[in-house]
């Protein structure tokens, strides 16, 4: 699997579990991703989202039994990609992003580059 | 008196007030030719027997009763009958009676009066009052069972908290019971005395689901069976359960409908926090595995060998099932850093190896577990390399609430007397989870020290709800 195509990335990632942001930033660094966050909460990814400077995000639909639906929502409105990780299925998706990509816990590395390939570099980022 | 229908003969038992006993015989003899009847008579022959047998407890389905006795009247057997034996047919049998004292004994209660010129009649007069007496009876009986019937249907009704309902198709009039209207938060039955009173309550949401269930009963005649929502006055929403059936006239158009209403609000929050609670599972045991992936990827990450990795990692799964069992026994209320310090420490502690000491403080579920991970991580490192590898090493673990810019819990581990410490060649699992992760979760500071004279690590915590003093 190449993973140029990914190294000129900065990605958001937004996940509140200590264990899964450690092993997901582990595996974009692999793969020269450049890492912003890891946010473990609405506020903090708020904050984040504002101050910019990333091509995509990963986001987390319920940080801390808080929904992530206001971070999806602004990075919607900027136009900027992201894929939602979640335990859940698809019905727990935030309801104006229920067409946006998902990768369903627990995921492995290949999915996640998958993902990004698929829905975050076609989407010209 | 056994019932005319069988075919046989009906058994009566006549009490016969008389003091000739010519005229006794007599109307035994009448009576024998009536058909249809077997007589049984007790014949008495004045007051004292009459009294004996109205005292004596036995049943009559007929008394006859001569006018004029030489030691009593008719007129006093007839009150004497009537208060005793209510029921039972009084037939005057007399030798004259004037029509002023015949119309006076039918005032009081008597049936019919034969005079014993045209004894003949007494066939007829008998015959009729016992049917008359039994057609009573079976009617009064109906009523009963009818009364009894209604009764208990009112105590099903009651005892299983059935309302219950009736609607005039024709008109939309409607009557339900108190129950049926308290099930749609209504003080007064008459508060819902149409059809269109009802459907004025339901949720506006249900109401399509509502109208397509009732109109399909009535089109097919099967039962109906629909829940929906109502809203009661005070806004609240309520779960109803409504059974019935339509009924039709004689051309086939549907005349009525009729049925049961049961409040099943409490079924249906039950079913609502068992659905959610299985998507919580299901959401737990997902970020779980996540979790169990993590470790094992990081695990392997910096292990040294396949045996190694064994040993770490089936440590620090068992790390974490320590975690959940604490917080099961809290019902995932959180769970106290005292226990969550004596979860990884108490094996140390009774030797005297560890020292302990902070206020009470609160953690919230997630921060239980990453500092469990924590602490198991810093107390596995002391227990190969550290302090508590050796006997004179110890470990102090203290903590306080300290003023900074916000409250912060402050937390210090300090390990004493054992070898000395080399800073690691890499950083492992357990330093990369102290300083990237615990700090990350808690929105803290982590300084991991490897001082030569023993490992130090300080966590500077803001409470929050997630870390609150007790």
């Amino acid at each position: 699997m190449s993973h140029s195509a990914l190294s000129s990335l900065t990605l958001l990632v937004v996940e509140d579990e200590p264990l899964v942001a450690m092993s997901i930033e582990d595996t974009l660094e692999e793969m020269g991703v450049r890492i912003v966050g890891p946010a473990g909460s609405v506020s903090k990814a708020l904050g984040l989202v504002e101050s910019g400077g990333f091509d995509a995000a990963l986001l987390d639909v319920n940080l801390r039994g808080e929904r992530v639906d206001a971070v999806a929502d602004r990075l919607a409105a900027g136009g900027i990609p992201f894929v939602f990780t979640t335990g859940h299925g698809a019905d727990g998706l935030p309801e104006n992003h229920r067409g946006r990509p998902v990768l369903p816990k627990p995921f492995t590395d290949s999915d996640l580059v998958r993902a990004l390939s698929r829905h975050i570099l076609s989407a010209g980022a | 008196m056994s019932p005319l229908d069988g075919g046989g003969l009906a058994h009566c038992r006549v009490l016969l007030l008389e003091d000739s006993a010519i005229d006794a015989d007599l109307v035994r003899e009448h009576l024998s030719l009536i058909d249809g009847f077997a007589f049984e008579i007790r014949h008495v022959g004045g007051r004292h027997a009459f009294l004996a047998a109205m005292e004596s407890g036995e049943r009559f389905d007929l008394i006859l009763s001569d006018f004029d006795l030489p030691d009593f009247d008719g007129m006093s057997a007839l009150a004497v009958a009537r208060a005793r034996m209510p029921m039972t047919p009084f037939i005057f049998v007399s030798g004259l009676l004037g029509e002023e004292t015949a119309i006076e004994a039918m005032k009081q209660g008597a049936t019919d009066y034969v005079v014993k010129l045209r004894m003949e009649r007494l066939q007829l007069v008998a015959r009729r009052a016992l049917v008359e007496a039994r057609d009573r009876d079976a009617l009064r009986n109906t009523g009963r069972a009818l009364h009894a019937s209604e009764e208990q249907l009112h105590f099903a009704l009651q005892a299983g908290r059935l309302g219950s309902w009736d609607i005039d198709l024709r008109t939309g009039r409607m009557q339900a019971s108190e129950i049926c209207a308290a099930n749609f938060g209504l003080s007064q039955a008459s508060e819902l005395s149409s059809y269109g009173a009802l459907l004025a309550r339901v949720l506006p949401d249900d109401l399509p689901h509502q109208k397509a269930k009732v109109k399909r009963a009535i089109d097919t005649g099967e039962e109906l069976d629909v829940e929906y929502r109502n809203v009661w006055p005070d806004g609240s929403v309520h779960w109803i359960q409504v059974r019935g059936r339509a009924s039709y006239a004689e051309d086939g158009t549907p005349a009525r409908m009729a049925g049961i209403s049961l409040d099943v609000t409490e079924r249906k929050r039950a079913e609502e926090r068992q659905r959610l609670l299985l998507e919580e599972l299901n959401h737990r045991v997902k970020n779980t595995l996540a979790m169990v992936q993590s470790i094992a990827t990081q695990t392997l990450r910096s292990a040294e060998s396949p045996e190694l990795f064994r040993s770490s990692f089936q440590s620090r799964l068992q790390a974490l099932a320590q975690a959940h069992d604490l917080l099961t026994r809290q019902q995932w209320q959180g769970a106290s850093l005292d226990e969550i310090v004596a979860l990884t420490l108490e094996p140390h502690q009774g030797a005297g190896r560890v020292r302990i000491d902070g206020p009470p403080v609160l953690l919230s579920t997630g921060v239980a577990v990453s500092l469990h991970l924590a602490f198991h991580e810093l107390a596995t490192n002391a227990a190969k390399y550290g302090a508590l590898s050796v006997g004179s090493g110890q470990v102090e673990l203290a903590w306080s609430v300290t003023d900074r810019s916000v409250p912060t819990l402050e937390l210090a581990w300090k390990e004493s007397g054992g070898p000395r410490v080399a800073v690691p060649r890499r950083r492992g699992f357990g330093s990369r989870l102290l300083e990237r992760g615990l700090a990350h979760e808690l929105d803290g500071e982590v300084f991991l020290d490897f001082d030569p004279a023993g490992v130090r690590c300080k966590l500077a915590i803001p409470l929050s709800l997630r870390v609150s003093l007790q």
